[in-house]
């Protein structure tokens, strides 16, 4: 212990007498710090900003019971029907007066006339709309639509509790058309439901399940962006795997979904790929550093040899330079990250959302950085411990009376 | 009380082209409080003896004693040790860290030994107060006269309070007036008891001596107290 309080002594000498030497590798030290820190935090932040943008698939999950058995008996020998969307009960679409935009259709209908056919969303039932003006909306409608939208239902509308769900959504929990679910509603209320059909679902944009708008209303607090919803059985064991499956199921089915994440599982492969190169560079830099360091201090290594430095005191010495240089280095770098942050952030933001990096770089992960290179710096300076055994006096006094 | 002796040393530098023998069974033992002046030719061995009885060499055969301990198969550590506990050497060309003040080289081997901060004062101060330097203590190495510079060498091989003193042509470097000065400082820590082995070329520096080895093609011709 005192030995290396001894070596501390000599190493921080070293730091003040030779920062001369060190000023280069300090600046390019700090540049590739800040480089690394920035990375890391893009990096670390990818699958965050991933699962907050994916998470309205899968957070808000609503508890369903299947009802017992015997209640089941007419049904159960009914098979799993497909059936058309209910929304196709009626080919006539309430148009609401008051909405001079007429937002459902805006893409296709700027504006949409009464008596007008419509055919969005409705040809995968292959049917279609009309246009029926000052009628509300008095069908199932598309929760997606209903909340992008606002409210399109009025509370008359379909007092009954009545649920669809899609195909997939229907073989991973084992309901049946008939069979009665119980949800979890506001204020700890049950809300059951009826299922009142299966689906096919094409579209990857589709949600899972439809409800009426009195399910709607009892059970989904405050609700407005997350607009769709698990269903899960009430086996906790099967739980988790039907999480997985539909987790699975909708982020790949969802061509749109699939393409952005595959985007950003590309990006975060580069960034670890570039992490790894940068780990490569600072082996290089530290190895060439600490050999550099040492090829131009032999001589005073060996004077403090022959006066009873020992061979470990030497690489002490240098791991305690080099870990110095590098600590200054950190800490010049904490002033330059946040503008090269800054600037990655702002890039990577034109690419399909926010990323939304705070610019604070006095975080967790930029220590972990720091941590992770000091630990390769002392790994690099005992991969070179032959070298620095080198230092001789007896080479010293002959080199010099030549 | 022997605090050196060498035993029938040998050392041979062997390269690919030929073979040197620098010290051919090379014995004889120092007492505690001599000063002794080696003194031969170049090329005779001297420096060679010198870094071997200063552990900063290691001796083909023969063996090599401190004080009671047989250095022959110590550790390279321990040699370390030794180095910095009882031996203090003197350099021609003094090695004294040039950016480094007179004060933080004379400092290093006691930092090297793990000494208290307190003391190291102390027995900085003290030393340079013995070489006459502790006015310049602040003074950067490189700034110093070749005189001082050697004064601090010296300060420095004593502030570890070593058994003895090896100095291997101390004043090579140096004009005669510094030489003198430096010759003088010898025989003083001499007469407070300290013991010294100097190599010289200068007879007149080893006639101040009181034993005085004479060395011829890596062995001892004569060894005569003055
Ligand atoms: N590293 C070495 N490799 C080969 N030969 C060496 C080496 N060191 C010393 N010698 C040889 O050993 C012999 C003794 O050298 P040494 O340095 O001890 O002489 P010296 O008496 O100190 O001479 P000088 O008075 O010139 O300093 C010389 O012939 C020298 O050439
Ligand atoms: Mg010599």
């Amino acid at each position: 212990m005192k030995r290396f309080r001894g070596c501390l002594r000599i190493a921080l000498d070293e730091l003040r007498t030779q920062r001369h030497f060190y000023l280069a590798f300090l600046l390019s030290a700090s540049v590739f710090f800040a480089t690394l820190i920035s990375i890391m935090l893009v990096t670390v932040r990818i699958p965050t900003v991933l699962d907050e943008e994916f998470a309205d698939s899968y957070i808000n999950v609503i508890e369903m019971s299947k009802i017992p058995d015997g209640f089941l008996s007419t049904l159960e020998e009914m098979p799993v029907k497909i059936i058309d969307f209910p929304i196709m009960k009626s080919d006539l679409i309430g148009i609401d007066g008051s909405d001079p935009e007429n937002r459902y259709y805006t893409e296709e209908h700027p504006e949409a006339e009464s008596g007008e056919i419509l055919t969005r969303y409705y040809d995968m039932f292959g049917r279609t709309g009309k246009v029926v003006e000052d009628k509300p909306n008095d069908h199932i409608t598309r929760l997606n639509e209903a909340l992008l939208i606002g409210e399109p239902w009025t509370k008359e509308d379909n007092t009954d509790n009545k649920i669809w769900l899609c195909e997939k959504a229907a073989e991973l929990t084992g309901y049946r058309v008939g069979d009665v679910m119980h949800f979890p509603g506001k204020l700890n209320t049950d809300v059951t439901a009826t299922v009142a059909g299966i689906y096919k679902r094409d579209d990857p944009e589709m949600n899972f399940y439809y409800i009426t708008f009195s399910i709607y209303e009892s059970v989904i607090p405050k609700m407005v962006e997350n607009n769709r919803t698990l269903i899960r059985p009430d086996s906790i064991l099967q739980h988790n795997k039907v999480i997985n499956e539909i987790k699975s199921y909708y982020y790949y089915a969802s061509s749109y979904n699939k393409s952005v994440i595959d985007g950003y599982m590309s990006l975060l492969f580069m960034l670890y790929i570039l992490c790894g190169f940068i780990g490569l560079m600072v082996v290089g830099i530290l190895f060439a550093t600490a050999r550099a360091y040492f090829a131009r201090r032999t001589r005073f290594f060996s004077v403090l040899k022959a006066l009873g430095f020992r061979n470990r005191g030497v690489l002490t010495v240098v791991c305690l330079v080099t870990q110095g240089v590098l600590t200054v280095a950190f800490l010049v770098s904490q002033l330059l990250s946040p503008f090269l942050l800054a600037y990655v952030s702002d890039c990577l933001s034109d690419l399909y959302f926010e990323m939304n990096i705070s610019t604070n770089v006095w975080n967790g992960t930029a220590l972990c950085g720091f941590i992770a290179v000091s630990a390769l710096a002392w790994i690099v300076c005992f991969m070179g411990k032959r070298t620095f055994k080198t230092a001789e006096i007896t080479e010293l006094m002959r080199s010099e009376s030549q | 009380m022997k605090i050196i002796e060498c035993r029938d040393l040998t050392k041979e530098y062997v390269s690919k082209t030929q073979s040197q023998q620098a010290l051919a069974h090379v014995s004889f033992s120092v007492e505690a409080g001599e000063y002794i002046a080696v003194v031969g030719k170049s090329g005779s061995g001297k420096s060679t003896l010198l870094n071997m009885i200063g552990l900063i060499d290691v001796p083909t055969s023969g063996e090599l004693l401190i004080g009671e301990q047989n250095t022959k198969d110590l550790s390279e550590n321990r040699r370390a040790d030794l180095r910095n506990q009882k031996i203090g050497y003197v350099f021609q060309a003094f090695y004294l860290e040039p950016a480094y003040s007179a004060y933080k080289n004379v400092e290093m081997p006691l930092l090297i030994g793990g000494v208290d901060k307190k003391e190291r004062k102390e027995r900085v101060m003290k030393a340079l107060e013995i070489v006459g330097l502790a006015h310049k203590a602040k003074q950067r190495a490189d700034t110093l006269s070749g005189g001082e510079k050697q004064r601090v060498c010296i300060a420095r091989a004593l502030v570890g309070e070593p058994e003895f003193i090896l100095a291997d042509e101390p004043c090579g470097n140096l004009d005669s007036e510094n030489s003198k000065e430096i010759m003088d400082l010898f025989e003083r820590l001499n007469g407070e008891g300290k013991t010294i082995l100097l190599v010289t070329h200068n007879e007149e520096d080893a006639k101040r001596a009181k034993r005085r080895i004479r060395m011829l093609d890596g062995g001892i011709v004569a060894d005569e107290t003055l």
